[in-house]
C-alpha cells in the first residue's frame, strides 16, 4: 500500500471516528437536557442566597404539615422580610403565633405571588388576608432573583413572554435549552457539598419566625459602604424615561396577583415600607418620575395600600436600618405596629389586637 | 466582545457563515469589517490608533526598499517611534509621571505632576508588537513589503488575535491572508475542538480558581499562610487556564477561517527548569522579545556577563510590557534573575526540552529541578498579581501566619486539587502526545465522552458574568 493511501485512510479513519464522537456528545447532551435540567430538582438545591430554593425552604418549613391556616400571610422581598415580623404582627391583631405568614422572599415580584400561590394553593387559599410587598423595582436589582424563579417555575410560555427586554437572547436561551441555565445552581451546590464544611439544609435558611434569613440581618455596616451601592445599582438600570417598561410590567402581574388571590376569597392589602432619607433623594434625582409613577400605579389597583417612601416622614432614624432598604430588629417592630394598625383600620387581619394606634403613613 | 460571551457565540457563526460564501479577496474584505466590529464594540474610538498604526507601517515598509543609509534607519525609526509612542503614551504614561513625582519626592522636592485620565485601548500592546515585527522585518530583509492594503490592514486587526494575540509574524500570516484558504472537515472540526478546549480551560478552570484568588489577594490581611499559598498556586492556574484558554479559542476561530495562528503555550507548568519554561509560556511574546530585543541587546554574544545583563533586562521589559506597575518590573526582573542564573549554571549546555529520565538519579534530579522551577514561577505570581506593594508585603507576611482560623480545613484544597485534575486531563495527554488535539485521536468513546464532559462542565461550573480574560488588560 502505498503511502498516501495509508494517509488517506487513517484520515477516513479519523474523521469517522470523529464523526461518531459528534454524535455521541450531542446524545450526552440530550440526555442530560432531559433527565436532570428537565427536572425540578436541580432548582431546588438548598444553597445559601439562592433565589430558587428560599421559596422551597418557605414552603417546606414554614407552610407545610401546618395544623391550622394561615390567617394573614405576607409574600413580598427581602425589605419586607426585614421589615415584618410574623410573630409581633400576629400579636397586635390578637391572633396566635402560627396564624401570620412572611413568606418574602429575596428580590420579589408580583409574578412570584402568582407562581407561589398557584403552586402551594391548597395550603394558601384559606388565609383570609393577603399582603402584598411591593417595590419600586429601580435600582434595586430585583430581576436576577425574579427572573431565575422565571425560569425555574414558569411555564414555556411565561419564561418567553417574561424576559427581562435587556437580557432577552439569553433568558430565550434558558428557556429553550434549560441545561444554560439549569446546570449552574447543580454546579454551586455541588461545590458547596464539597467547598463547606456545614450542612445544606433547608431550616438553615429560614429563621425561627419561619421567614428566610436575609444574610445582612444582625448586621450593620458602616454607612459609607451600603451608600456606595446605592448610586452604582441606579447607573446599572441605565436612564429612567418616564414608563419604564419591566416596571408596568410588574404592575401587570400585580393585576393579575390580585385577580387570582380575590378569586379565592382572600383581601389583598398592597404595602411599601419606608426607605432611608438618602436613597430617596438618590431616587428622585436619577428617576425624578419614578415614585410618582409607581403612586398612581398602586392607587390605580384601588386595594388598600400603605407606601412608605422616606423613613424621616415616619419618624424612623437611620439606626433602625441594616442599609438603606433593610431593617434592623427596632425597625422591624416600629414597621410591624404600623402594619398593625392599618391593617385593623381597614378591617383586615381577625379580631382586634389593641395596638391602641390606628395611624397610616407618615407621623407627621 | 468577550470570547466567552454570548455577542460572540452569535457573532462568530455568523461571520463564518457568511465568510465561506465569498471569494478570497472578498472574504479579506469582510473580515477586515468584521475584524473592525470586533473591536469597535469595545470602544470604536480607538480604532484610529490601530488606523494609524497600520497607514505608518504600511507606508514606510513599502519604502523601505527603494531607501538606502540613514534615511532607511530613520524610516525604521519613525514607525518604531509612532508604535510605541502611541504604547507609551495611552500605557505608560501616568506610570512614568507617577514615578517620576515619586523620585523628586524623595529627594525632598515637591512635585505637581500630571496625571491623565487615560483609558488603556484593548490589545495595544499586542498590535503595536505585531506591526512593529512586520516593520523591523522589512527592515532586515526577512520579508518583502505587503503591496496590499486590504491584506496588511488585516494582518494588524484580524480579530481572533487583536486583542490578546498571539503576537503573529509577518512572514507567517501575512501569506495566509494572501492565499486562498483550504478548509476541510478535519480543520473545521479541529478548530471547533480547539475552540470547546479553550472554552473549558477559562469558564471550567480558570474563572472557578478566580473565585479563590480573588478573596485572598483583594485583603490578605489575616488570611493565614495556607489560604496565601493556596490562592497563590490556584492563581497559576488561573492565569494559565485564562489565557491559553484565550490563546485556544483564538487558534480555532482562525481554523475555522482556515487561518492557522501559532502555538502559545506549550504545557509550561511541566518544565523542569526556567529556560525551557520560557520556551513554553506565552511563546510569541518571548519569541518576540528574542527576536527583536534579546538578540539586538547582543543575544548570547560577547561576554558572559553582558550575556546574563541581556537577559535581565529582556525580561525586565517583558515584565514591564505587561503592565504600567512596578511589580510587573518585579515579576519580569525575578525571570530575568533565574534565567541568567540558569543560564551560569549551564554554562555553554542547551536544556533539553524534555530531560531523559532512566534511573531513580535522573528522576530525583528531574523532580528537585521541577520543584525549585515551580517555586521560582509561583513566587513571581504573587508580585504579578497583587494590586500594590502593600498587598505584596502583606502576602508575603502571612506566609508566616499559621494561626488564621480555619486554615487547615482540607476542603478548599480538594476543591483547588479537583481544578488541577481536570486541567491535567487535558494537558497531559497534550503533553505525550505533543498535540493540541491529543483528544481527537482517541477512540470515539472517551473523544465523544470527553467533549460531553467539557461541555457539561462549562454550563455547570460557569459564572453570571462573563469574566474578561486576564490578558485583555495588557
Amino acid at each position: 500500500m502505498s503511502r498516501s493511501s495509508t494517509s488517506s485512510s487513517e484520515g477516513g479513519t479519523a474523521r469517522r471516528s470523529f464523526l461518531k464522537a459528534v454524535v455521541l456528545t450531542l446524545l450526552v447532551l440530550v440526555a442530560t437536557e432531559v433527565l436532570v435540567a428537565r427536572s425540578d430538582w436541580v432548582w431546588r438545591a438548598p444553597v445559601d442566597n439562592s433565589f430558587t430554593a428560599v421559596p422551597v425552604a418557605l414552603e417546606r418549613v414554614t407552610l407545610r404539615g401546618r395544623e391550622q391556616p394561615p390567617v394573614v400571610v405576607v409574600i413580598g422581598s427581602s425589605r419586607t422580610a426585614t421589615a415584618i415580623s410574623p410573630a409581633r404582627l400576629a400579636h397586635h391583631l390578637g391572633l396566635r403565633a402560627d396564624q401570620v405568614l412572611n413568606l418574602s422572599m429575596p428580590q420579589t415580584s408580583p409574578w412570584d405571588v402568582i407562581w407561589f400561590y398557584r403552586r402551594n394553593r391548597d395550603h394558601l387559599r384559606q388565609a383570609e388576608v393577603c399582603v402584598i410587598g411591593l417595590e419600586e423595582w429601580i435600582g434595586s436589582g430585583s430581576w436576577d432573583g425574579y427572573w431565575a424563579r422565571v425560569i425555574a417555575y414558569g411555564s414555556f410560555e411565561e419564561q418567553l413572554r417574561l424576559a427581562p427586554v435587556d437580557g432577552r437572547p439569553r433568558a430565550w436561551l434558558s428557556a429553550t435549552w434549560r441545561s444554560y441555565a439549569a446546570l449552574p445552581p447543580a454546579g454551586i451546590y455541588g461545590s458547596r457539598l464539597v467547598m463547606s464544611s456545614a450542612p445544606l439544609t433547608y431550616a438553615a435558611m429560614i429563621d425561627e419566625e419561619g421567614r428566610y434569613t436575609w444574610e445582612g440581618r444582625g448586621e450593620r455596616p458602616p454607612r459609607t459602604e451600603w451608600l456606595e451601592g446605592i448610586p452604582k445599582s441606579f447607573r446599572d438600570q441605565g436612564d429612567y424615561e418616564g414608563e419604564w417598561v419591566p416596571t408596568r410590567v410588574h404592575f401587570d402581574q400585580l393585576a393579575e396577583a390580585i385577580r387570582l388571590l380575590e378569586a379565592d376569597g382572600l383581601k389583598v392589602a398592597l404595602y411599601r415600607p419606608p426607605l432611608c432619607d438618602v436613597y430617596c433623594d438618590l431616587l428622585e434625582t436619577h428617576y425624578p418620575q419614578a415614585m410618582p409613577w409607581f403612586l398612581a400605579n398602586v392607587e390605580a389597583m384601588g386595594r388598600p395600600a400603605q407606601i412608605g417612601h422616606r423613613a424621616s416622614e415616619w419618624g424612623m432614624p437611620e439606626t433602625m436600618f441594616s442599609d438603606y432598604g433593610h431593617h434592623t430588629p427596632a425597625g422591624e417592630a416600629f414597621l410591624t405596629e404600623r402594619l398593625a394598625a392599618f391593617l385593623q383600620r381597614e378591617g383586615l387581619g381577625g379580631p382586634a389586637g389593641g395596638t391602641g394606634e390606628e395611624r397610616d403613613g407618615p407621623s407627621s | 466582545m468577550l470570547f466567552n460571551s454570548w455577542q460572540y457565540g452569535l457573532f462568530l457563526p455568523l461571520v463564518v457563515g457568511v465568510y465561506f460564501c465569498l471569494s478570497t479577496r472578498k472574504q479579506n474584505w469582510f473580515l477586515l469589517c468584521a475584524s473592525y466590529f470586533f473591536y469597535g464594540c469595545w470602544d470604536w474610538r480607538f480604532l484610529s490608533l490601530i488606523w494609524i498604526s497600520t497607514a505608518v507601517d504600511f507606508l514606510v515598509a513599502r519604502s523601505l526598499p527603494s531607501a538606502e543609509g540613514p534615511r532607511r534607519r530613520l524610516l525604521l525609526l519613525t514607525s518604531v517611534c509612532v508604535n510605541l509612542g502611541i504604547l507609551g503614551f495611552f500605557k505608560y504614561f501616568n506610570f512614568f509621571i507617577e514615578s517620576l513625582a515619586f523620585l523628586i519626592e524623595a529627594v525632598g522636592l515637591e512635585a505637581h505632576m500630571p496625571v491623565l485620565r487615560i483609558v488603556l485601548p484593548v490589545g495595544i500592546s499586542f498590535y503595536t508588537f505585531q506591526t512593529m515585527a512586520y516593520t523591523i522585518d522589512v527592515y532586515r530583509g526577512k520579508t518583502d513589503p505587503c503591496p496590499d492594503l486590504l491584506n496588511f490592514a488585516l494582518y494588524v486587526c484580524y480579530f481572533p488575535q487583536l486583542v490578546a494575540g498571539p503576537i503573529e509574524r509577518p512572514g507567517r500570516l501575512l501569506p495566509q491572508i494572501a492565499n486562498r484558504r483550504e478548509v476541510s472537515l478535519e480543520r473545521f472540526g479541529s478548530g471547533a475542538v480547539l475552540i470547546l478546549i479553550g472554552l473549558f480551560r477559562k469558564v471550567a478552570i480558570a474563572d472557578v480558581a478566580a473565585r479563590m484568588v480573588d478573596p485572598v489577594f483583594d485583603n490578605p490581611v489575616d488570611a493565614g499562610a495556607v489560604a496565601v499559598v493556596r490562592a497563590t498556586i490556584a492563581f497559576g492556574l488561573q492565569i494559565y487556564g485564562d489565557f491559553a484558554g484565550y490563546s485556544d479559542i483564538a487558534r480555532g476561530t482562525s481554523r475555522l477561517l482556515g487561518i492557522e495562528l501559532m502555538e502559545n503555550f506549550n504545557h509550561p507548568y511541566f518544565a523542569t527548569n526556567i529556560t525551557v519554561f520560557w520556551r513554553r509560556w506565552h511563546v510569541s511574546l518571548s519569541s518576540w522579545l528574542r527576536d527583536y530585543l534579546y538578540i539586538p541587546l547582543g543575544g548570547n554574544r560577547g561576554p558572559r556577563w553582558f550575556v546574563y545583563r541581556n537577559l535581565f533586562l529582556t525580561m525586565l521589559l517583558g515584565g514591564l510590557w505587561h503592565g504600567a506597575g512596578w511589580n510587573f518590573v518585579i515579576w519580569g526582573g525575578i525571570h530575568g534573575l533565574a534565567l541568567a542564573l540558569h543560564k551560569l549554571w549551564l554554562r555553554e549546555a542547551k536544556p533539553p526540552d524534555s530531560p531523559k529520565c532512566e534511573s531513580a538519579a535522573d528522576w530525583a534530579k528531574v523532580i528537585v529541578s521541577w520543584g525549585l522551577t515551580t517555586i521560582i514561577v509561583y513566587v513571581a505570581w504573587v508580585f504579578f498579581r497583587s494590586p500594590d506593594w502593600a498587598t505584596t508585603a502583606e502576602v508575603f507576611r502571612q506566609l508566616g501566619n499559621w494561626e488564621a482560623s480555619g486554615a487547615l480545613s482540607a476542603r478548599p484544597a480538594l476543591g483547588l486539587a479537583g481544578l488541577w485534575l481536570m486541567m491535567l486531563v487535558i494537558d497531559i495527554p497534550q503533553a505525550r502526545r505533543r498535540d493540541h488535539l491529543a483528544p481527537m485521536r482517541w477512540h470515539w468513546v472517551p473523544q465523544g465522552l470527553a467533549y460531553a464532559g467539557m461541555i457539561i462542565a462549562i454550563l455547570t461550573l460557569r459564572v453570571d458574568t462573563d469574566v474578561p480574560f486576564i490578558y485583555f488588560q495588557f
